[in-house]
């Protein structure tokens, strides 16, 4: 991993993120074709715009509009290198991200935010300013939503019945005690 | 002076900066520091370092124990944290015990658990607040304390803190990580930052997310191990809680887990609908929909459930001292008019003329004045004097309130009010304290014969020995003794100038007691209409007529029972009520008070 920008600078971006990225006033397909070849440094880059919005959710085109904001910021500006990672990213990267968090969180939580700048960084090989690669795999590991979701999702059904049964249980012993008095 | 001394002052010395940490206006009497085992005992703090007391906003500090463990150079962050409980979380009393009940909602089957996970709840509330918007070194603190613990509730617990600190794993929570532990510390930590605000709303689902965990660990161990950092356990002292009777909407639809909360887990509202029904496939009548739905009218705890939460929220109260707090709380809502007589005209006072003030004598009565006007000398007892007063007939005519006599059946038949909820003594009660409220006085018989009784002595005045007798219980018997009423309004009895209105609580094994005589009660339930003497229905006539005042008969069974004897109480002049369910209780006090009014001299 290479060094990137500190990540209280991305979060902050991400903070300043115009409303209309979580709109349907915006077309995807310029905005990362756009983009791309800001990141690449090269404006004559051919690009496939339509690829970036077909047969995705709503929820995973806005998170990569985004995604695109972020990545619009001057610290990842003409670095070819990072032109194959985002198009990857942006294309599909951030699905699993999608379906765990809503887009409009990675700009209001603070929790959301850091998030999605250390998913982006670590799309692009970097970490944040100021921390070593382990600091970085943990600390992503740990805010990691679309993980956390997997693991819960698969516990919920049994949670939620072993839940209903211990209710019920308790619900009937306080009643027997009840009905206990009522015989004494 | 002793290290502990100068510990004191240093840490008294950062107590405007712990304030502060909450806001420039918050004012709070300074900390009590314990320095002496004695002074941690005159406190009542004992296992932790420091508490709080929600009554009287006291932060008490262990000084032996902030040595012991390394603590002493977090003052601000201690006194800090301290001050949060009183700022933030609980706040006060009444959420206190809320929160509690919220809690014990989301620990079916270890409910006695909850002012743990309350003091764990609200820890990390503060904590977080104080870490991340004050800069204090909260996690310091935690690192000072130690956390080679390795218990799976604590090391949930502390990971929630790397979580929410963006520390490294494994700084604090030394104990084994699995996935779905890493999971759930995730949950726990957007969870405070969800509800933060509205920390009271999150309360039932910190429990429903820590209840997995208890029940790995042995609950005597885990108490003993966090009762260092129990510091809300006594909070409530010397306070009470009101409106608690009341079960709260969240509270009523149970505490879910912060995974079903689309606003923690991310998940939308259609697949929490979809895990729901998928876990009421697999467990079929258990679920909610298994109750019948909901009723939407508010919804009352019991007794033994309300006498349980006020000890949780630190209160020391017996069983007998809740049950007393609790049907007064019920009966408040529902308080009626009492009857009233007019005696002839009111009296007012008439100056008549002057007579010796001695220094026996009250020293208001002194009439100064007149005193000097008799010698400018004033010797008490020689030279000063006192008005005196006759009365003069009132402009107005008065009015009294009658006093109030109350049966109440104890025997085995009727519910222990203690132990459960009765409707009849809530009605009871709400007829005492609209009694008491008006000036009358009441007389409480306890009764379940044949077998024993109990009484007051006299008519009082006294609101708590009335409702301690009402919502006492003696298991005896099978109905109130009928034949008591000629204690007090028999030919035999004192002489009583003030009518008194009857009321009896009871059921229906009333109608036997009424068939039987004092004699044959006396021989066995099967003869009790033999021997001489009156029946039950002589006494309750000649008692009704006697008192003056009118009498009423609250009846703990359905009004299809006995409806010729419920009208012959009718024609001798009772008024009889059915009073099973809230819905009849309510039905009672209207038409008590209809009653009254109906009945209410021009």
């Amino acid at each position: 991993m290479t060094a990137g920008p500190p990540l209280e600078h991305l979060t902050q971006r991400l903070q300043a993120c115009p409303d209309v990225f979580l709109s349907d006033e915006i077309e995807p397909g310029a905005v990362v074709a756009d983009l791309l070849r800001r990141i690449a440094g090269d404006p004559l880059r051919r690009v496939d715009a339509r690829a970036f919005g077909s047969g995705r959710s709503r929820r995973s085109v806005r998170l990569a509009l985004v995604a695109a904001w972020l990545l619009a910021d001057d610290a990842f500006r003409d670095q070819a290198h990072l032109g194959a990672p985002a198009e990857r990213l942006l294309s599909g990267g951030l699905d699993g991200l999608a379906e765990a968090v809503p887009p409009e969180d990675c700009i209001t939580d603070a929790g959301r935010r850091e998030e999605l700048a250390r998913v982006v960084l670590a799309a692009l090989a970097m970490r944040p300013d100021g921390e070593t690669d382990a600091q970085a795999t943990d600390r992503l590991a740990t805010l990691d939503s679309a993980a956390r979701l997997a693991v819960v999702r698969e516990a919920q059904v049994a949670e939620e019945r072993a839940r209903r049964i211990r209710e019920a249980l308790a619900r009937k012993a306080r009643e027997e005690a009840a009905a206990k008095t009522m015989r004494e | 002076m002793t290290d502990l001394a100068a510990l004191r002052d240093a840490w008294d010395a950062h107590w405007a900066e712990a304030l502060a940490c909450w806001s420039p206006f918050t004012r709070l009497r300074r900390p009590t520091f314990c320095l002496t085992e004695e002074d941690e005992q005159r406190e009542g703090l004992t296992g932790s370092f420091a508490m709080i007391r929600l009554t009287d906003h006291a932060v008490v500090i262990g000084l032996r124990q902030i040595a012991a463990e390394g603590l002493g150079a977090f003052a601000t962050e201690i006194l800090a944290h301290e001050i949060g409980h009183h700022v933030l979380a609980p706040g006060d009393l009444s959420r206190h015990a809320r929160s509690l009940a919220r809690i014990r909602a989301g620990l079916p089957g270890h409910e006695s658990l909850a002012p743990m996970i309350a003091n764990l709840y609200a820890d990390l509330l503060i904590n977080d607040r104080l870490q991340r918007q004050r800069n204090l070194d909260m996690a310091g603190v935690w690192t000072a304390l130690g956390s080679a613990d390795a218990s799976a509730l604590w090391t949930l617990y502390l990971r929630t803190y790397e979580i929410l600190w963006s520390l490294q794993s494994g700084t604090l929570a030394k104990g084994e990580r699995t996935p779905r532990l890493d999971a759930d510390a995730g949950l726990a930590a957007r969870l405070v930052r969800v509800y933060g605000q509205d920390w009271l709303d999150g309360a039932g689902s910190f429990a429903a997310l820590c209840l997995p965990y208890l029940m790995q660990d042995a609950a005597a161990a885990t108490q003993k191990r966090l009762r260092l950092w129990h510091d809300t356990g006594l909070a409530g002292l010397g306070g009470f809680p009101a409106g608690l009777t009341e079960v709260d909407r969240a509270e009523q639809e149970g505490a879910i887990h912060p995974s079903l909360d689309p606003r923690i887990s991310g998940i939308s509202p259609e697949e929490v609908a979809s895990i729901q029904k998928e876990a009421e496939d697999a467990a079929p009548g258990y679920g909610r929909a298994a109750l019948g739905g909901q009723k939407s009218e508010k919804k009352h705890r019991g007794p033994v459930e309300y006498g349980e939460l006020l000890r949780m929220s630190g209160l020391e109260v017996t069983e007998a001292e809740a049950a007393v707090r609790y049907y007064r709380e019920r009966a408040v809502p529902y308080l009626v008019p009492f009857p009233t007589r007019i005696v002839a005209r009111s009296s007012d006072p008439l100056p008549e003329g002057l007579e010796p003030w001695d220094v026996g004598d009250p020293l208001h009565a002194a009439d100064w004045f007149e005193s000097v006007l008799k010698s400018p000398h004033v010797i008490p007892g020689t030279t000063t004097v006192q008005r005196s007063y006759g009365t003069t007939e009132g402009a107005d005519p008065e009015r009294q309130p009658v006093d109030l006599y109350v049966g109440i059946d104890c025997s085995g038949s009727m519910p222990n009010p203690r132990r459960q909820v009765s409707y009849p003594a809530i009605a009871g009660a709400v007829v005492s304290l609209s009694a008491l409220r008006v000036g009358a006085s009441v007389q409480v018989v306890l009764s379940g014969e044949p077998g024993s009784a109990a009484s007051l002595d006299g008519f009082v005045r006294d609101e708590a020995s009335v409702l301690a007798l009402l919502t006492d219980y003696l298991g005896t018997g099978f109905a109130f003794g009928i034949h008591r009423l000629a204690q007090t309004f028999g030919e035999a009895a004192p002489r009583r100038d003030q009518p008194a209105h009857i009321l009896l609580v009871t059921d229906q094994d009333l109608f036997a007691m009424l068939d039987a005589t004092e004699a044959g009660l006396a021989k066995g339930y099967g003869h009790r209409t033999e021997g001489g003497g009156p029946l039950g229905w002589d006494v309750a006539e000649a008692a009704l007529a006697a008192a003056g005042g009118g009498g009423t008969i609250v009846l703990d069974m359905p009004p299809s029972y006995g409806p010729d004897q419920v009208a012959r109480l009718r024609a001798q002049g009772w008024a009889v009520y059915f009073v099973q369910d809230r819905a009849e209780l309510v039905t009672f006090a209207r038409d008590f008070a209809r009653a009254v009014y109906a009945a209410e001299p021009a």
